[in-house]
């Protein structure tokens, strides 16, 4: 498959044509919104961000605002897709889902994204406005707006936002990366898809391949009026890797089965998918895609589960990733998303689980995808605990929430997905933290007596407060004697959250802990997306009830 | 099943805001005004951007926002803004090739750019989209039913005005002693296709909504309700506050019932978030989300669903109206058919090429028989029929009465207000699992008794559309469409949970 001049330019030079664009708008006439209509979206190329900033900020302090910040983001993202497409995204018949069909083996789609909010304080309430625009007049208009939004909220609002005192930070900071995978030249991405597709194909019974990566690019410019002007690139990298099986029998309905790699998406460079064993992966999947055809229905009951971090990630997201987060706590959430079962009396005292289980808030540390240089708030990245030896230490905060928990700073939890939403407290990179002694998960098979070792992300859900939840899976199989004795099918585990977390009684060491995450965390109203990294290594956990999804 | 008495006015399009603002070409872009552009400076837009093209075949997409969103929690004002947000897509077909780019702004050097992109992607062997043999022309000028869904009252509700209905709903609130979190969104928009067949189609349309959570000081109650409004001055904030306030009361100290199959009724809110999928019973599809396979892979027996036959509980009647008062839906789709609930979304692929298509009235099932089936236009042209309209703006009735009604003529049932982090189990039986929220009552001999503590459900929207023995009339649109409380048997309820709030 080769690639066409014009691809390679459009690969390498879109830059370029954007300021071709501009030049254009001076030229032409009859425009048909009349001469100025709208200025075109592109100035920051011609002009330095700083001072657009500046306008928000001294509009809204000359409005009377006591605080305001604007960030100006242009985020892009690129996705390279090979193996047989979906549909047009939508539930349809048989037949329409084939009228929709994209036929292409190679898909790839580029987007962007630019504009600007601009958030304020008035009397002590919040105000907000946004606008793809940048241009100075539409700033000066988007901030008079947010400013006429909080006043009108002040008049009748009974609480006064307070915020923690934060430094002012003049600085750049960029994901540490080795190559910058939108440098990197389509054709070498696609021939690395198109080779493990053709790698898992050749498994005999694999029925298709979907292979794609995935690439974000964020550019994000903050001021705020406490002085700070920060620039930040923040790119993460998402690879996907899923086989499906097929096996057809004259009489029966034909049995299918999807497996998928769960790769974890990291925030860092090409590197990381140069770096990735492609051909054992998919390998390895595409042969148990295949066993999974003849998995044994499981047999609802209580058992001893073995989770990969591949699953664990997700459970550690809903029960204390969630839970932990303050404005949850606090009530912020409670029309949406819901509180939590972590109520301010339990800090300090309340048992979560077992003396093993330690959790890490963490926006530090290289690949997790909520790691940055700093949050929404211009605080800088930090490292603190949420559960030490299985007891609730601490909460994710940010300026506005660090005073409920008597706190003098922000943990930097402050996130907005895009130019057009309001930051809000959004969920850190929280670990768990692998077990001291050497403990590898062969070791933890061999040691288990009967059990099911989970792998591989399936349905989720858990309540408003976090208690009650039920997990699926991707893969599954029966442990006999310390050995894995076949693949499982249906597998769903149904728990409450210390309870589940009490009965953990191992873990596995530091060489084994895997940086899974999710770019997929949703919360808030208007609901805004986070992408957060889980890391944790395969751990037990003692008599929890299963049951089989085909036949609740 | 097009109306015969389509005005000059229907044909033109109606609602929106052409009436007013400067005219082209006055005053530099100042608020909302200029924002949402008129039915004229969209036609002129959308010729300039066929003109741009070097395809006979392009149609184009415009969209443009302004959405205001007000939150609240323990009964104080938090997080609060405004957006403005335009999307302009161009899909243009060169050498059998779809190509699509998307702008977000409507400067000339982005209309420029954005065909220029769409060009390029048609030429590109990776960005472009190979198109079948035989696909349907674009279709021509059309008629679209009247459907007046832009209020001025919404559009210009100013930030006093929407304070003031939160300040409203904070009053019941706090009269009764009630700690309330609560969302409010309106929103103002134009959205219109023109292709280089002659389609224009141009609808503007406003919508206000909220929802909030009232819950007791001690945490032991909570209450949800929510309604909306095209028009913001008939948004009826203190009624949907009165109704959150009296499940939060009636809700504390709830008993515990054990895991099991019950007799239920759900609200609009529990019924529609459960969701009998629609689309899946006008395809005969037997499965929830299928759609992931393709033929080659199908799990789906090739069951016949045919005109006339019946298809699901004779209790339920299935049709589209967009223009009913309560829905006030879309004249026109944006995507050949946006399936499903919710309809006219944006597809990519294909189907863009098919935007414009009128909505129409049209009764899908009646009586759980059934009346019209989807059928494409390519569907259509192959068995010989007429292709039907998207299903959107979709009303399920089959029941009279209120929801006092229903739960006067109920012996035993458990009254769900809504229910929470629904999950697809199995997508071949159709079932999923989730929690009720915010409101769970047992109701005995023709009143609510007592409150009860939530439950976790894993059951099939299947079981819940065949056990259904008794609906009240529609009376609430969630999200595009109207629906009734139901009551239905045997409903699983797996596992207890004790989240209150």
């Amino acid at each position: 498959m080769g690639i066409s001049r014009r691809e390679f330019l459009r690969s390498c030079g879109r830059t370029t044509v954007t300021l071709m664009a501009v030049e254009g708008a001076l030229v032409l006439r009859d425009w048909p919104l009349g001469p100025v209509a709208e200025a075109s979206a592109r100035t920051l190329l011609v002009t330095d961000w700083k001072e657009l900033a500046d306008i928000a900020l001294e509009t809204a302090r000359r409005l009377g605002a006591s605080y305001a910040d604007i960030r100006i983001i242009r985020s892009r993202r690129e996705t390279i897709a090979v193996g047989p497409g979906g549909g047009g995204g939508f539930s349809m018949g048989p037949a329409l889902e084939e009228e929709r069909r994209d036929r292409r083996p190679v898909r790839v789609t580029r987007s962007e994204s630019f504009g600007f909010g601009v958030r304020v304080l008035y009397n002590g309430t919040w105000g907000f406005s946004a606008s793809p625009l940048v241009t100075p007049d539409e700033i000066r208009r988007i901030a008079t707006e947010a400013v006429a939004i909080a006043r009108a909220n002040a008049a009748i609002n009974t609480a006064r936002v307070r915020l923690a005192p934060v430094k002012a930070y003049r600085d750049t900071w960029q994901t540490p990366m080795a190559k910058n995978p939108f440098e990197v030249n389509l054709q070498e991405k696609v021939a690395l898809l198109t080779r493990v597709e053709e790698l898992g194909r050749k498994v005999r019974g694999v029925a298709r391949v979907n292979a794609s990566l995935a690439f974000v690019h964020e550019h994000k410019r903050f001021a705020s009026t406490e002085g700070s002007y920060i620039e930040q690139h923040i790119y993460h990298t998402l690879p996907n890797l899923t086989v499906t099986a097929l096996r057809r029998e004259a009489s029966a309905r034909p049995e299918i089965a999807t497996r998928n790699a769960f790769i974890p998406p990291q925030s860092i460079g090409y590197e990381y998918v140069e770096q990735l064993k492609w051909a054992e992966i998919v390998e390895q999947i595409a042969h148990e895609a295949v066993e999974m055809l003849s998995a044994r229905e499981v047999e609802p009951g209580r058992y001893t589960l073995l989770i990969a971090p591949s699953n664990l990630y997700l459970t550690i997201h809903e029960t204390i990733g969630h839970s932990t987060e303050l404005d949850r706590v606090l009530g912020y959430e409670a029309n949406f998303a819901g509180t939590s079962f972590l109520t301010l009396d339990k800090l300090g005292k309340y048992r979560v689980g077992s003396r093993i289980v330690n959790f890490v808030a963490d926006r530090t540390t290289p690949g997790g995808l909520a790691t940055v240089g700093y949050d929404d708030d211009g605080v800088p990245a930090q490292r603190w605990h949420l559960i030490r030896e299985g007891v609730l230490v601490g909460y994710q905060t940010t300026r506005e929430l660090a005073h409920a928990i008597r706190e003098t700073f922000s943990r930097g939890c402050s996130h907005a997905d895009s130019w057009s939403s309001i930051p809000i407290p959004r969920m850190p990179n929280v670990w768990l933290e692998p077990g001291k002694e050497r403990l590898s998960p062969e070791d933890l098979i061999a040691d288990t007596k009967a059990g099911i070792l989970i792998e591989g992300r399936g349905s989720y859900s858990i309540d408003q407060q976090r208690l009650n939840f039920q997990f699926g899976g991707n893969a599954f199989w029966e442990i006999k004697n310390g050995k894995k004795v076949g693949m499982l099918r249906n597998v769903i585990y149904q728990s409450y959250t210390p309870e589940f977390w009490s009965s953990c009684d191992a873990i596995c060491s530091q060489e084994y802990w895997v940086n899974q995450g999710t770019p997929g965390d949703g919360k808030g109203e208007p609901q805004q997306t986070n992408s957060v990294s889980h890391g944790c290594a395969m751990a037990r956990f003692h008599n929890i009830t299963v049951l089989n999804s085909g036949s609740v | 099943m097009a109306s015969k008495r389509l005005t000059r006015r229907a044909v033109l399009g109606v609602g929106g805001p052409q009436d007013r603002g400067p005219s082209p070409g006055a005053a530099p872009s100042r608020g909302l005004s200029d924002f949402l552009l008129d039915r004229e400076q969209v036609r002129r837009l959308t010729e300039m951007l066929l003109s741009l093209s070097p395809s006979k075949e392009t149609v184009v997409l415009l969209r443009r926002t302004y959405a205001t969103h007000l939150r609240a929690a323990f009964n104080a004002v938090t997080t609060s803004g405004s957006t403005y947000t335009t999307s302009v897509t161009v899909g243009l077909v060169l050498g059998n090739r779809l190509g699509v780019a998307t702008a977000d702004d409507v400067s000339e050097a982005a209309l420029r750019q954005v065909v220029r992109e769409a060009e390029e992607n048609a030429r590109s062997e990776w960005f472009g989209m190979p198109l079948g043999e035989e696909r349907d022309p674009l279709p021509g000028p059309q008629e679209y039913l009247p459907i007046r869904a832009f209020f001025e009252s919404t559009a210009r509700a100013t930030p006093e005005a929407r304070a003031d209905a939160l300040r409203r709903v904070l009053a019941v609130a706090q009269a009764k002693n009630l700690v309330a979190a609560a969302f409010m969104t309106t929103s103002a928009g134009i959205v219109a296709v023109a292709n280089s067949a002659g389609l224009f189609a141009y609808h503007a349309s406003t919508d206000a909504q909220i929802s909030m959570t009232f819950r007791t000081r001690d945490g032991s109650g909570s209450g949800w309700a929510a309604t909306s409004a095209r028009d913001f001055e008939e948004l009826d904030v203190e009624k949907a506050a009165r109704i959150a306030a009296e499940k939060a009361i009636r809700s504390v100290n709830p008993r515990e019932l054990p895991p099991g199959d019950y007799t239920v009724i759900l609200e609009p809110d529990a019924f529609a978030d459960m969701g009998p999928n629609v689309t899946a019973l006008l395809t005969g599809r037997r499965g929830g989300g299928g759609g992931i396979f393709g033929p080659d892979l199908s799990l789906l027996p090739a069951e016949r669903v045919e005109v006339g036959k019946p298809i699901t509980n004779p209790l339920y009647t299935l049709r589209s109206d967009p223009t009913h008062p309560k829905l006030l839906g879309m004249p026109f789709t944006l995507a050949g058919g946006g399936f499903g609930f919710g309809g006219g979304g944006l597809g990519g692929g294909a189907a863009l090429l098919q935007a414009g298509r009128p909505t129409r009235k049209i009764t899908w099932i009646e009586k759980g028989i059934v009346r019209n089936l989807l059928l494409s236009p390519a569907q259509a042209r192959r068995s010989g029929g007429e292709p039907t309209p998207a299903p959107t703006s979709l009303i399920i009735e089959g029941g009279e009465g209120t929801l006092e009604d229903l739960i006067r003529k109920t012996d035993r049932a458990l009254l769900v207000t809504r229910f929470w982090y629904i999950r697809a189990l199995n997508p071949i039986l159709g079932t999923s699992t989730g929690l009720t929220r915010d409101g769970l009552f047992l109701v005995e001999n023709g009143e609510i008794k007592y409150p009860v503590k939530n439950f976790r459900f894993n059951e099939s929207w299947r079981t819940v559309v065949e056990n259904t023995e008794a609906m009240t009339a529609p009376y609430k649109r969630v999200r595009d469409a109207l629906y009734p409380a139901v009551r239905t048997r045997a409903f699983t309820f797996s596992s207890g949970s004790d989240a209150i709030e």
